[in-house]
């Protein structure tokens, strides 16, 4: 174990164990730091959400995840990504190359442009099952009409031959998901794969997504900013803020007893159905921060109602306040 | 002349709206017909707010257009207090612009890049002769502290403003020239969840204030459900339930309506947990090319029967206010 | 839900006026740099040519004729035994008054064609964009030839060439940009609004519509200059006694073995002062781009 910033060093014996992870960006008005020490773990078969707001890092973490970061303008400056005890940040590239879509899945927020326009969808999802599998010809044939027809796609045998452009977003998705799940990764991560699409075609893609994992006992890392979905699905939450978690903890205990002022904010501010029709929306005060000039200390203390002197000065460390719920803030709340 | 009520400010009778698809050499051939709007008969009362929902390709953009008539009716006619806005022409209908206007779903691109906010909120008052340069100055200064942004920046760019402060422009600018009437086209969608609730809250105060009417057009039932007197529920291009706020989140009657309710996840862990059963709708939305004959949404409907598939329900009042267009409620 | 990009940025409040924030970032490039420095240089040089000059450009002096470089005569004479240098420099106003004039009156009709045919669009659209066509197919420079056989050879040629044909690709341009803008949610905006359709043309797509229209405008004026020294050199162009740099290149040609620099020198002139021109065009071209992709 590398010696980590964190207070509190969570013993791992997980699938996936990040440690400190920053990411920068070069822009150019400064550097970017995308991601700054994030931390956290993702257990076989658990389903684990990666809550925020535009701009706080949770795309960059996840890319970072497969070193799908582009340099320039990005890089990873510092952490260990554990995958099996292994720090895929040392590894090399065909370690990398053999985990990618393998090992390790990823699904895309964009399925218009995830998906290649000009092949058909049997050569862009017999792909990684012939790279990581070497499966080929009738077997693999076989395989993809059972991908499809897993995931309700009718006339599979046909459709193997279509376009993209032929299938409509909530289709398009479905193929990305067959296609991440089709070399039975031990983690599939989920980059907003549902924000595009209609509500109705969202749940029926994530009702989907948790059967597969379920079934499988994948692990799946739910990267969204839509509390609700985290609510549904999730078991594990890291709520993050200017490229920090400022809370982790289980699905219930977020919830039940939320424990960071922003997090405390968001359940608050989002209009709810559950809530009755009349009970007033709190906003949380001012704007997101300026990714080039974060705040001194706690990046959100300029709109917490709750800051202290401390809080402009230093920024908080990740205190542990319940079992295996932590939270980075100096102000003692209670939910 | 058509009947209405004396405090209707708008009325909308048989209103279609269809885009022709257009192919060939010069673009001149008609290869089929997109029904964005097909067919909808509503009333607005002064005052207000009407929640717009359904999901994309429903037509709820289309319809918030068409009452200001910024896209052409096909078929029907708006009202817009007692005057047939669709007989106007252009000139005509310019000077009533005046009294009803939009709000944009992106605030970026609804804002003119090389205008400063300054420029951006007072043209409505110069363009309609409601006040000159210096006094549309102070009046754009005035709105500008009303929609919660600091008087300062009346001569910045919008793009050295957040997108919640954008949308505040946005807003000013659709305030400018004292409208009576304002169309909310997804105001929040494009914003960060912390900052929708702000723009709420401000349409919301405005409203109280200025005794605006609203029609608020959203994908997302819960933000509807905040500002709404009466929600419509729109599918295909076609009003299929109607309700006050209250009704149609207790006892929504369409097999859509219970669809659209039961996707829509809610940030409560036990609420979530104990609901297991959803009201799933079968399959992708059909193109609005081809609209199914009958219930438009038969092929999806798990509640669809043999008439569903012949003959198109009509929208029924069921109880007071609350309209389904439903065969299971004929 | 891509209102401040991946990275999260929020523009500095500082207040810039777009003009200015142009300006700077094109100075960014240092090509771009160099071709406006260069721009400058020559403009000075062509303003202040009577007094820069260390000769007249016109005096005479046939014993001194194509005589070499020295103190008195830089970069020595011409066949006249003119003044080479003070040549140059007159020959700068000559070669940069054409370009930059032909330039402008072919982008004004231009941008004004193109903006009528987009915004109008329907069938006066395909009415201009045929006429712009069939203009486009007729060769410059036979016009030019006519030209000059009918009004006499001179420089007005070439600024009138460039207004009778050069305004095809502007209007080209400027229209396929209206197309663009025009679809864009503030015109709808503006419409909502209740702002005229004039207004809308003046004040919301043509300022918006500029950016390639002003890298045209650089490009172009190395064209025209080019066009000139072409026609100069063709004997169609500048006539005697007025220099410019086409002239002199061209009268200079027949003298490249003894007195190379009488060529030489015009001809590096050409050469700066398109190669300046368009350094600047691809500046501008690189700082407009990004931004243009999403306007703002």
């Amino acid at each position: 174990m590398s010696a980590s910033s964190t207070a509190v060093d969570i013993e791992s014996t997980a699938l996936l164990s990040v440690r400190d992870l920053t990411v920068e960006f070069s822009t150019e008005a400064g550097v970017v730091t995308a991601v700054d020490g994030v931390s956290f773990d993702v257990r076989a078969g658990e389903i684990v959400a990666l809550v925020g707001e535009s701009g706080c890092g949770k795309s960059a973490t996840a890319l970072a995840l497969l070193r799908l970061i582009s340099y320039p303008p990005g890089r990873i400056t510092g952490g260990e990504i554990r995958f099996r005890g292994r720090d895929l940040l040392q590894a090399d590239e065909a370690t990398i190359r053999e985990i990618r879509g393998n090992r390790i899945a990823m699904i895309f927020q964009e399925p218009m442009t995830s998906l290649n326009p000009v092949y058909t969808i049997g050569r862009q999802l017999s792909e990684p099952l012939r790279l990581h599998k070497g499966l080929g010809g009738q077997t693999l044939l076989n395989k993809c009409v059972e991908l499809l027809k897993s995931f309700n796609i009718a006339d599979p045998l046909r459709r193997l031959e279509s376009y993209p452009h032929q299938f409509s977003g909530g289709m398009r998705q479905r193929i990305m998901i067959a296609m991440g799940i089709s070399c039975d990764p031990d983690i599939v991560i989920a980059d907003e794969p549902t924000t595009a699409l209609d509500v109705t075609i969202q749940a029926q893609l994530l009702e989907l997504l948790q059967a597969e994992v379920t079934s499988r006992g994948t692990a799946l890392l739910l990267i969204t900013h839509n509390l609700g979905v985290v609510a549904r699905y999730a078991d594990r939450v890291n709520v993050m803020y200017a490229g920090r978690i400022v809370e982790s903890a289980s699905a219930d205990q977020l919830f039940d007893a939320p424990r960071h002022p922003y997090t405390i904010g968001l359940l608050r501010s989002v209009p709810r159905l559950d809530r009755p029709a009349t009970e007033k929306l709190v906003p949380i005060a001012g704007q997101p921060p300026d990714a080039l000039n974060l705040p001194r200390g706690c990046a959100f203390h300029p709109r917490c109602p709750f800051a202290i002197e401390r809080c402009g000065r230093q920024a908080p460390v990740p205190t542990v306040v319940g079992d295996n719920h932590l939270r980075a803030c100096w102000v003692d709340l209670h939910g | 002349m058509v009947e209405t009520a004396v405090d209707t400010l708008i009325a909308l009778r048989g209103l279609a709206v269809h885009f022709p698809v257009l192919s060939g050499l010069l673009g001149r051939r008609q290869i089929g017909t997109v029904h964005a709007v097909d067919g909808v008969n509503l009333e607005i009362r002064r005052g207000e707010t009407l929640g717009l929902v359904g999901e994309s390709g429903c037509g709820k953009s289309t319809l918030g257009r068409a009452m200001l008539r910024l896209v052409r009716a096909t078929a029907g006619q708006v009202y817009f207090d007692g005057i047939e806005l669709t007989a106007l022409s252009d000139e005509e209908l310019r000077p009533l612009r005046r009294r009803m206007q939009m709000v944009f779903q992106d605030p970026l691109s609804s804002l003119n890049p090389r205008m400063t906010v300054g420029e951006t909120v007072s043209e409505p008052m110069r363009v309609h002769g409601l006040a000159g340069v210096v006094e549309s100055h102070v009046r754009a200064t005035e709105l500008l502290r009303t929609v919660g942004l600091n008087p300062d920046m009346l001569n910045r760019f919008p793009h050295e403003f957040s997108g919640g402060q954008r949308q505040r422009v946005g807003i000013a600018r659709a305030l400018a020239a004292e409208p009576d009437f304002i169309v909310c086209d997804e105001p929040v969608s494009a914003l960060d969840v912390s900052i929708q609730a702000q723009i709420i809250n401000l349409f919301e105060a405005l409203r109280d204030r200025l005794g605006l009417t609203y029609v608020f057009i959203a994908h997302d039932l819960a933000v509807v459900r905040h500002l709404s007197d009466r929600i419509a529920v729109m599918y295909l291009g076609q009003i299929v339930e109607i309700a006050p706020k209250q009704t149609l989140y207790a006892t929504p009657l369409h097999p859509y309506t219970q669809a659209l309710l039961s996707a829509a996840p809610v940030p409560d862990r036990a609420l979530e947990a104990a609901r297991r059963q959803r009201i799933a709708l079968q399959g992708d939305a059909p193109s609005p090319l081809h609209p199914p004959i009958g219930c438009r949404l038969h092929p999806r409907c798990p509640k669809a029967r043999a008439n569903c598939r012949v003959v198109a329900p009509m929208l029924r009042q069921q109880e007071e206010g609350h309209w389904v267009a439903c065969h299971l409620y004929d | 839900m891509t209102e401040t990009g991946p990275i999260g940025l929020v523009a500095p409040p500082i207040s810039r006026r777009p003009p200015f924030a142009l300006l700077r970032a094109v100075v960014r490039y240092r090509l771009a740099r160099v071709g406006l420095g260069i721009i400058a240089a020559l403009c000075f040089l062509a303003i202040f040519a009577p007094v820069l000059a260390p000769h007249s450009p016109y005096h005479q002096d046939l014993h001194g004729a194509l005589a070499a470089p020295s103190r008195v005569h830089w970069l020595g004479t011409d066949n006249l035994g003119r003044d080479l240098f003070s040549r140059l420099l007159y020959g700068a106003r000559v070669s940069l008054f054409v370009g930059i004039v032909s330039a402008a009156v072919s982008a004004a009709l231009g941008v004004v064609t193109g903006l009528f045919a987009g915004f109008k669009g329907g069938a006066i659209d395909a009415i201009i964009m045929r006429v712009t066509d069939a203009f486009l197919c007729f060769p410059p420079l036979i016009f030019i030839l006519a030209m000059s056989a009918a009004l006499g050879p001179g420089l007005h040629n070439v600024i009138l060439s460039f207004a009778l044909f050069g305004w095809t690709g502007f209007a080209r341009i400027t229209r396929g940009q209206v197309l663009m803008v025009r679809e864009l949610p503030f015109i709808e905006a503006a419409r909502s609004v209740g702002v005229p359709p004039r207004r809308i043309m003046m004040r919301h797509i043509l300022p918006n519509i500029m950016a390639p229209v002003l890298v045209a405008i650089t490009i172009t004026i190395g064209t025209a200059i080019l066009v000139e020294s072409g026609v100069s050199f063709l004997g169609l162009g500048a006539q005697p006694p007025t220099a410019s740099w086409g002239k002199e290149l061209r009268v200079g040609f027949a003298y490249l073995e003894t007195t190379p620099l009488f060529s030489i020198a015009p001809g590096v002139m050409i050469s700066l002062a398109i190669v300046s021109f368009n350094f600047v065009g691809d500046g501008l071209r690189d700082a407009l781009d990004p931004r243009l992709r999403g306007l703002g």
